[in-house]
């Protein structure tokens, strides 16, 4: 017979949002003597606490965390000293872990954590509403409440497409899988390559409502046979990848491959171009997310490219990720196209400055986002913001505090509301504390990466009549935009 | 229902059998793995109980192994139902995929060798045989299914098997660490608590690791003093090394590495400062730390000291030359056998000989005593190098030298009388069991042949159709100075044997130039003008790109042939340190050729 705990933590599993049970499954804890009532309390509390009593909270908890890491974290304790912002807390227990890799191998590669460690971790107690997980490989059993599962290569097995709460599967590789059937699975992510498109056309998914499909063209599957799998799933949104690998010793994409997606085309809501082609044969009407992944693989110059052929979309990701790619015409061309008149949200990675983008007004844009890649010393602040080109910019979103040096010396700062910071350090946050009164009209700080910081440094993030948004590590931030997730300014839609 | 107890009764129950398919596949990929002879016996101790005899030479070809996999899987169903066979298969398909990082230290994916027939079709047998597994086998072995689905249809990549290998390892891994268990485990240790007699026992095994491989890889290390006040250097011979030295005060390291970003090379050595290196030095340790800086130059660009109150590794980049210094914190196993850079594996020891050296390393803090003779045995162990091929004779010259070493730790050890003529035999042994292993009796004539300078026997082979591209093994020619793995042709210029190496070009021996390159560079040491022509004609390549290439003959060759190789473009792409180079030409007594290249850059 369940005991009142598990009669608890079982109401909690089905209402996760009411805070009812979990004081009352709190005080249970605190009688026993388990400092885990504390920390459901603090967290609780934390939710909605401002100024000094947040920031006694915050201590409060770095506090019991670190006192009581053995009991908190069980067998990922070791992992916790140096993976912190792996663990997502709510509420008393974790509620999304990106698992750790067992090392860090030469050459990108990371040995994952052996089973044997992560098996036990699943089953500690502070997993038990753990509804989301990100690993490199499928941990064979899942904690019972998990609705997200990120895995980066995996074999599917029927014991997985049995968790019953899973809502959303983002997969990179998949090894093998059964027909994919899961009665209430929303969300899927996967990479059209191997066993992927037959798993697809053999699925099974009356709920799915969106379905990222990656590295359309790459290897398998004829756009028009794609188009057919496709067609006969239930997902109102598409988010499609188109890749250029050269087929039939073309690069590229010809018209009659987009024409053969036309029929999807009313579904399709984000579209990823790892090449400069496209097609009016494949209107785009409901298009909201239009990335271009600009490569030197790419088949033709790329800083010749024409935006004014690609479809329209409020958000426009850039990730230009080859020193071949001439920076200066890219942003020359952007700036003059139709697209950028249009553009509400741009978000650019980029190892250089964008050429002319900062000199020509961008009336529309109402969100930008900078990342410089390569380099995290990167400052272009200074060139994009000297000619006060964004006279709507509102959220600014920066890798880190020290390339604000550019924003604070501009007007934008006195119109932003939203900022998105990644703080790695006391440095970072001693940056942002110095620049935070150039930022008169500042509502919201939305501040990354930040549970890998002290007590002592988030608490110091608090001063301010702005409120402070603790969202995730960029990598997150990152992978979750395309998904159609991050739809809250600065990144912060996945707190 | 099923529990995870009857899974692992199970798992159990498969556990010998695991361990057979996987010592049958290595036993059968013969020179592909390191298993030595000596594991033929743990599977002969597995099949007698299922009533199979192995045949050893069966397994060198295709059928054999096909015949004998088919004998002992019916064996395996017999004696331990129909259920157990796939493991025996999974076993095997497994064996090509265990984790890279446990097979071959250090190695990156794009090394790793295709998928091969053999490991296909173990997967597809093991597909086959598990189809009819009931739960909870099914179900615990799902996963292992779609990795070998993906096997059979060619979509995973060799690389991408990394993953495979680590899982299937894990699901048999629960009995295989209970048979590892080891009494005298190590304790984990860091900086934060490691204690000074933990880093000189470190440091005394590094001493041992070092000592063991000067056995036949000459001396790189040097050692004075004992375990309570002495000096330890090693030099990798790569431009990275370290020193460290201790008393009764505590420890105290330097380290240089190449690739470092701050490092004093260019400084004059009167303003170099390596006490930079270990800020908060304890007084006590400052005359150690003058005395270690000044025995190397003092361009370091890490540091390290450890007393009962202060410790630290100075300054923490990942290519400063400190992985020494973390090496001695940690724990011996993970010093010697976790890859990339484990001691075991740069100093290409047996993981016997690394086990006795830790071994010893704590007799050594104990005071002291004998090696045993069968100690004895492992440190002189012939048959096998760490990579799975013949190892280098021991080399007379250092065995003194060696029981010297030892000595200092309080070791000593007596070598048998006799141990330089049974390595002698145990190599032309093993070399011979190599060469039967790989090739026929034809193709080792062919070789032969080439060696021999003898024209006659290497057309009459090739006209029997013999493989005029067969590779020698470790060891072969070892007395003309041929690498290993090498062709005919190769072995032929190696041996100076003009007429059967211009018999091989014109029967169209492969030249490997590019990107290989071993046949023009063998030309180069056997210094002969109309190989080098021949060669560059034949292969059809207009120019000599690779510097590499042009200055093995600047250093060897007749002027002839340096200008042939000037004409074909060997100097088009001169390294930036171009004159230093010429200036060890004509230290070297190459006078003519330096001022060849001289006149030649001036020209251009």
């Amino acid at each position: 017979m369940p005991d009142a705990g598990d009669t608890l933590l079982q109401s909690i599993a089905a209402r996760p949002d009411s805070a009812e049970s979990y004081i009352e499954y709190a005080a249970l804890l605190r009688s026993n003597g388990d400092p885990r009532g504390d920390l459901i309390d603090v967290q609780l509390e934390l939710e909605t606490a401002r100024g000094a009593r947040a920031k006694e909270l915050i201590f409060a908890e770095e506090k019991l965390l670190t006192e009581h890491a053995a009991h908190f974290y069980g067998p990922l304790a070791e992992l916790s000293t140096k993976h912190r912002g792996s663990f997502t807390w709510r509420r008393g227990f974790i509620r999304g872990l990106a698992v750790p890799p067992e090392s860090w191998g030469s050459k990108g590669h990371t040995v994952p954590l052996p089973l044997d460690k992560l098996g036990p971790a699943l089953d500690h107690p502070a997993m038990r509403l753990c509804r989301e997980l990100w690993s490199k490989r499928w941990p064979k059993r899942l904690p019972s409440c998990v609705e997200r599962l990120h895995l980066q290569q995996a074999v599917i097995t029927e014991r997985l497409l049995a968790a019953s709460h899973l809502r959303e599967l983002d997969l990179w590789t998949m090894v093998a899988s059964p027909p994919l059937r899961h009665e209430r699975l929303r969300v899927l992510g996967l990479q059209l390559k191997g066993p992927a498109l037959d798993a697809l056309a053999s699925a099974e998914l009356p709920e799915l409502e969106t379905l990222v499909l990656r590295g359309i063209g790459s290897d398998d599957g004829e756009p028009g046979h794609v188009q057919e799998v496709l067609a006969r799933l239930p997902a109102r949104k598409l988010f499609l990848g188109v890749q250029s690998k050269p087929r039939d010793g073309r690069s590229g994409w010809t018209d009659g491959d987009f024409a053969a997606l036309a029929p999807i085309a009313e579904r399709v809501e984000g579209l990823e171009l790892h090449c400069p082609f496209f097609s009016a044969n494949l209107p785009c009407p409901h298009l909201r997310r239009l990335k271009l992944e600009l490569h030197s693989r790419t088949g033709a110059p790329v800083g010749e490219l024409d935006f004014d052929v690609l479809p329209r979309a409020r958000e426009l990701y850039l990730h230009v990720r080859s020193h071949q790619v001439n920076h200066t015409a890219l942003g020359e061309s952007f700036v003059r196209s139709e697209l950028a008149k249009h553009v509400r949200t741009l978000h650019i990675e980029a190892s250089r400055p964008i050429g002319a983008l900062g000199k020509a007004p961008l009336e529309c844009l109402e969100e930008l986002s900078v990342m410089p890649m390569g380099s995290m010393h990167l400052d272009v602040s200074h060139e994009l913001f000297k000619e006060d080109a964004f006279p709507g910019l509102r959220t600014l979103t920066l890798r880190m505090p020290r390339q604000l040096s550019g924003v604070v010396e501009s007007p934008v700062a006195s119109r932003l509301e939203t900022l998105s910071l990644y703080f790695d350090g006391e440095a970072g946050a001693k940056t942002w504390l110095e620049a935070r009164n150039r930022f008169p009209k500042l509502r919201t700080l939305v501040a990354r990466g930040t549970r890998q910081l002290s007590g002592a440094v988030r608490a110091a993030l608090l001063d301010g009549d702005h409120d402070v948004v603790w969202a995730e590590h960029d990598r997150w931030a990152h992978a979750h935009w395309f998904t159609g997730a991050g739809d809250a300014r600065g990144f912060a839609g996945i707190v | 229902m099923s529990t995870a107890t009857d899974m692992q009764n199970h798992m159990q129950r498969y556990r010998d059998l695991w361990r057979l398919g996987l010592h049958f596949a290595s036993l059968a990929r013969g020179s592909r793995t390191k298993l030595k002879p000596a594991a033929i016996e743990p599977v002969r101790d597995v099949l007698e109980p299922l009533g199979v005899r192995l045949n050893v030479g069966k397994l060198a070809t295709e059928e054999g192994r096909d015949a004998t996999r088919t004998t002992i899987s019916a064996a395996v169903a017999r004696v331990h139902g129909s259920d157990a066979a796939p493991i025996f298969s999974l076993a095997w398909a497994a064996a090509d995929v265990r984790p890279w990082t446990e097979v071959e230290p250090g190695i990156v994916p794009d090394q790793i060798p295709p998928i091969g027939r053999d490991t296909s079709a173990a997967a597809q047998r093991f597909l086959t045989e598990s189809a009819g597994l009931e739960e909870p086998v099914r179900s615990e072995l799902a996963e292992l299914r779609g990795w070998c689905e993906a096997v059979v249809s060619g979509w995973a990549r060799s690389c991408e098997l990394a993953e495979f290998g680590q899982l299937v390892a894990e699901v048999f891994k629960r009995e295989d660490a209970a048979e590892a268990a080891d009494p005298d485990a190590d304790t984990p240790s860091s900086l934060q608590t490691a204690t000074p007699g933990h880093v000189v026992e470190m440091i005394v095994l590094h001493h041992l690791v070092c000592s063991i491989a000067a056995l036949r890889l000459g001396p790189s290390s040097m050692f004075r003093g004992d375990i309570y006040e002495g000096v330890h250097a090693h030099d990798d011979q790569s431009e990275s090394h370290f020193i460290v030295g201790w008393n009764r005060h505590g420890i105290v390291g330097f380290g240089f590495h190449k690739y470092a970003a701050h490092e004093e090379i260019d400084t004059p050595e009167a303003e170099r400062n390596p006490m930079r290196h270990l800020p908060g030095l304890p007084s006590a340790l400052l005359p150690l730390a003058e005395q270690l800086s000044n025995q190397r130059g003092r361009w370091f660009t890490a540091g390290f000291y450890l007393t009962d109150t202060a410790r630290r590794i100075e300054p923490g980049y990942s290519d400063d030359g400190s992985a020494a210094f973390k090496a001695f914190v940690g724990p011996p196993r993970e010093a010697l056998f976790k890859p990339p850079a484990s001691w075991a594996m740069l100093r290409s020891l047996l993981r016997e000989q690394a086990e006795l050296a830790r071994l010893l390393a704590k007799r050594a803090m104990a005071g002291g005593g004998i090696i045993i003779n069968e100690e004895s045995d492992v440190l002189l162990d012939p048959s096998w190098n760490a990579e799975g091929r013949v190892s280098f004779p021991l080399r007379e010259d250092n065995l003194e030298r060696v029981v010297a070493e030892l000595a200092k730790v309080g070791l000593s050890w007596t070598v048998p009388g006799d141990v330089l003529a049974t390595d002698r035999a145990a190599m032309k042994g093993a070399i011979e069991a190599s060469i039967a292993e790989a090739m026929s009796a034809d193709e080792r004539a062919l070789l032969d042949a080439a060696c021999a300078n003898d024209v006659g026997t290497i057309r009459q082979l090739l006209a029997k159709g013999v493989n005029i591209n067969v590779r020698s093994v470790h060891g072969q020619f070892d007395g003309i100075g041929a690498a290993p793995c090498m062709p005919p042709l190769v072995i032929a210029l190696c041996a100076r044997a003009k007429e059967a190496a211009i018999a091989l070009i014109e029967a169209g021996a492969e030249l490997r130039f590019p990107p290989g390159r071993p046949a023009l560079v063998a030309a180069l040491q056997a210094n002969d003008i109309d190989l080098v022509r021949l060669l560059l004609e034949r292969s059809r390549v207009r120019a000599v790109a690779a510097f590499q290439v042009f200055w093995k003959a600047a250093a060897v060759a007749d002027r002839a042939i340096v200008e042939l190789l000037l004409d074909a473009g060997g100097l088009s792409k001169p390294p930036p340190q171009m004159d230093q180079m010429i200036a060890q030409l004509r230290q070297r007594g190459r006078g003519e050729i330096a001022d060849l290249i001289e006149a030649h850059l001036a020209k251009r």
